[in-house]
Parts: structure tokens; sequence; C-alpha cells
């Protein structure tokens, strides 16, 4: 049989070929026993391979190989998250100084006259309690504004609301 | 990064099985499965559920193989049974082989024949096969993943097939 | 030199004047805020027929989160206005409520209570549409979210 040949059957085994070309090798293997015993020895390796990674398991354990995972997202994100600092000109820092260093005394009198103490004596501080618990992630995503706080512990047995009647699956 | 580390955890097997099989090295699986982790993340936006997200990163573990293996294949020599290999060598004239490799064995058994018989496999042939049979690529994708013609993926597959075949044999009369 | 200088000062204290009395007016208008309670799923339609379809803008930004789900459903909305320095409670479910706190008008301290217990609390500026989402697993490999967003 030459390589051609041989090479039609494998296409034939693996549906690559038209309806009319695979009508051909059938045709030809009903008469080529040789053809017929390559055919099953090509099958018989497939079938042997099927499967073969679905007992592979990962060397590592869950927490070890996420770690390494979460610390580079985590040095890439900084990074990328971060606007680049604005160049400025001399001139233009040198009149920045300027204009507000004239303006804190009248910034001052108009505070005071209109708006009073701040609310919040504790300042502006950015907080996020409840972050030393490893269950609780937070996700930013900075194009949509929108940041998602999300609990990863497993389902308790009830949900928020009135459980829905969700048992079509 | 929770929802993720979830996604993670689901599919962290089979992106490593895949660079495993790719790769033959468990500490160079380990490096890239994470690194393709790290790209699924920064890349999660372009995500489109077109295909399960698992497929989605098994190309892309795979992509990171290919790159790694093309980067290790120029400070390789060619040898000589790798060029023969190419041109299908004394595998295309074997006769068939009419026992079934898989009779007899227990399942544990049979991956590991077939893992040390990959190992024996050169890395166009060992990549060929891991994306027609674990992939399920067609021959045209193949041939546009790793740069070749139709006509080299049919070769090479059918090769290495016949090398899986000649190998699993030999394992069964050594056993 | 000098005297342009001068000028500039001067234009830029009245500025700040300016900016510090409109401020004064504006930081005495409530917040608004819009509080959602969601249901994340992979069915393609809610079992729970007072389940309403999200809103565009929700749905969108709901769905560019890393999250698996499919398709998300609105369980509650609740509107809530809260001037400068006032804590409000909004109840989502029987069991779950969202504290908000007006700091400044711009930043708002955001509890999140399950069962009676604080589970989260973020501190964070709250700008027109910025969304603060909430979420955990549900039940039945799904997920229940709470949608934080301030609307005014």
């Amino acid at each position: 049989m030459d390589h051609e040949k041989q090479l039609k059957l494998q296409a034939f085994l693996d549906e690559e070929l038209s309806e009319a070309e695979a009508s051909e090798v059938a045709s030809w293997l009903a008469k080529d026993q040789e053809a017929t015993l390559l055919l099953g020895e090509l099958r018989n390796t497939r079938q042997a391979l099927a499967r073969f990674e679905a007992g592979v398991r990962l060397p590592e354990s869950r927490e070890f190989y996420w770690s390494k995972i979460a610390r580079e997202i985590e040095r890439l994100e900084p990074a990328a998250a971060r606007p680049e600092p604005a160049r400025v000109s001399w001139l233009a820092a040198w009149r920045k100084f300027l204009i507000p260093a004239g303006a804190v005394a009248a910034l001052l009198i108009a505070f005071l006259v209109t708006i009073g103490p701040p609310a919040n004596p504790a300042g502006r501080v950015e907080a996020e309690s409840a972050y030393s618990d490893p269950g609780v992630f937070t996700y930013h995503d900075y194009d949509n504004h929108a940041t998602l706080v999300w609990l990863s512990y497993p389902a308790e047995n009830d949900f928020p609301e009135s459980e829905p009647n969700d048992k079509v699956q | 990064m929770g929802a993720f580390e979830e996604l993670v955890a689901r599919h962290r097997d089979k992106i490593y099985a895949r660079a495993f099989s790719m790769m033959r090295n468990e500490e160079e699986a380990i490096d890239l499965s994470q690194e393709a982790w790290v790209k699924g993340w920064q890349r999660l936006a372009q995500f489109q559920g077109e295909s399960s997200f698992g497929t989605w990163m098994t190309r892309i573990v795979i992509n990171l193989c290919l790159d790694q293996l093309r980067k290790q294949k120029r400070h390789r020599t060619e040898s000589i049974e790798a060029m023969d290999e190419e041109t299908g060598g004394v595998e295309r004239h074997m006769p068939p082989i009419t026992i079934n490799p898989t009779a007899g064995l227990e399942r544990n058994e049979l991956r590991q024949r077939i893992d040390k018989a990959l190992g024996q496999l050169s890395y166009e042939h060992r990549t060929v096969l891991v994306l027609h049979e674990f992939e399920e690529m067609e021959y045209k994708e193949i041939a546009k993943t790793m740069n070749c013609s139709i006509g080299t993926v049919m070769s090479r597959l059918f090769y290495a097939r016949r090398k899986m075949a000649a190998l699993l044999n030999d394992l069964r009369k050594t056993a | 030199m000098r005297l342009r200088s001068l000028i500039i000062i001067v234009l830029g204290a009245l500025l700040c004047v300016a900016i510090a009395g409109s401020g004064a007016d504006g930081k005495n208008k409530p917040a608004g805020f819009e509080v959602q309670l969601l249901w994340g799923t992979d069915l393609a339609k809610s079992p729970n027929p007072e389940h309403k379809p999200l809103d565009p803008d929700v749905g969108k930004r709901v769905q560019s989160l890393p999250l698996k789900f499919k398709h998300y459903f609105l369980v509650n909305r609740n509107k809530v206005e809260l001037p400068l320095g006032i804590t409000k409670k909004v109840d989502v479910s029987e069991k779950c409520a969202v504290e908000l706190k007006n700091l400044d008008n711009m930043k708002f301290q955001v509890t999140f209570i399950g069962k009676n217990k604080q589970q989260a609390q973020r501190t964070q500026d709250f700008p027109l549409q910025e969304m603060l989402v909430h979420g955990g697993n549900a039940p039945g490999s799904n997920a229940w979210l709470v949608v934080v967003k301030r609307v005014e």
C-alpha cells in the first residue's frame, strides 16, 4: 500500500474526507484486507488515547498552585491600573504652586463661613474590612466603573430571598 | 478574584494535563499552566463564551507550550532519527498490529504505558497527536497552529499513531 | 511679571471661593442610590415568575464581571436618598441588608449585612453611575448579587 493510500485511510478514520472520497475508501476497504487491518490498528490506537488525560492530576495542592497565580496577577495588575502621571512643564508647575498658595486664605474663610467642620472627623481613609477573611475577594473593573466583592464560600441552604422553585436543572 | 480562583480549581487538572502531554516535564507543565491562567485572567474580557471556558483555556496553554517548544527546538540538533520520522521511516512499511493495546489492561496501567510511549515521540509528532487526539482539532487547524502544510500534519499524525502502536505493542511483549 | 503673577493669584483665590460657595450648596443635596438584589444562573428563564430582567446598564456591567453565570434576573430594587453624614439601612431580603453612609457626598461607606452579621464593609468613592456588587454562591450552582449603584 503506498503512502498516499495510507494517509487517505487515516483521513477516512478522522472524517476528513468528502462524502465521495469516503465512499470510495469504503468500497476499497471491502476488498483489501491489509487496509482493513491497518484501519483497525489506527482505530485501536485512537481508542487507547481517548480519555488518557482524564486521569492526570496536578501534583500540587490547590492553595499552593493558586498562590503563585494570584501573586503574578497582583504583580501585573497595579502597573496596568495605575494611570501614567501627566507630564508637567516647569513653568506650569511654578504657576500651580502660586495659585493655590494665594488662594488658601480665601478658601479657609469660605470654608468656615459656609460649610463648617467636616462630617467625618476620622478623615478620608479608604478601608475594606473583612478583607483579612481569605474567603472574600475584590475585583475592580475600571472600564465599567464596577467593583465586585465576592464571597467564595459554598452556598448555604437558603437563598437571601424566599427560595425560587428551581427544581428545573 | 475569588470567582476566578473557582474557575482555576475546576479546570486546573485539565490544563495541567494538556501542558504535561506536550512538554513531558512536570515542572515545565506546572509553570506553563500557571502562566496560562495569568494570561486567561488578563484576557477574560475577550472571552466571548463561544466555546467552553475549559476549551478556551486549553488553547491558551497549548500556544504557550508551542512557543516554549519552538524556543527549545532552536537549541536542539536535529538527529537523523528525527529526520527519518518526518518522512515516515520504517513505520510506514510495518505490517498492521492486530492486537488491541488496551486489551486486558487496567486503566492506570494503560495510562502509564501511553505516558511512556508519548515520551518517546519527537516533539513534532507528539504535538500533532495531542492536538488531534486530545484537543480534537481538524487537520486544517493543526496545520495553521503548527505553521506547516496539511500534508505534513497528515504524515506526522500517521507516523505518530503507528509509532504509538508499535511502542504499546513492545511494552506488552516486555511486560 | 510681578503684576501678572498677582493677577493670577487673585483670580485663583476668587475661583476657589466660587467653587467653595457652590460646593456648599451641592453638599447639602442628598446622594441617590439604587440597591438591587439579583439572582445569577445558567438557566435562560428564571423559575420564579416574579423575577424581572435587568436594566440594560446594570445587565451589561454585571455580564462583564468574571463570573460564570450566563443570566441574571432582578429580584427586587430599592431607591434611597442619602443626605450628607446620614446612614440608612436598606433591607434587601428577610436576612440581608445594606447599610449606606454618606461621608462627604463622594465617599461612602457600604456595609453588607447577612443574618444580622456584618459580612463585608467597604469605603470608596461613588461618582455618578459607580457600581459596587457584593455576591456569593446560592444553592443549585446559582448566585446572589447585591448591586449598589449611585444614580443621583
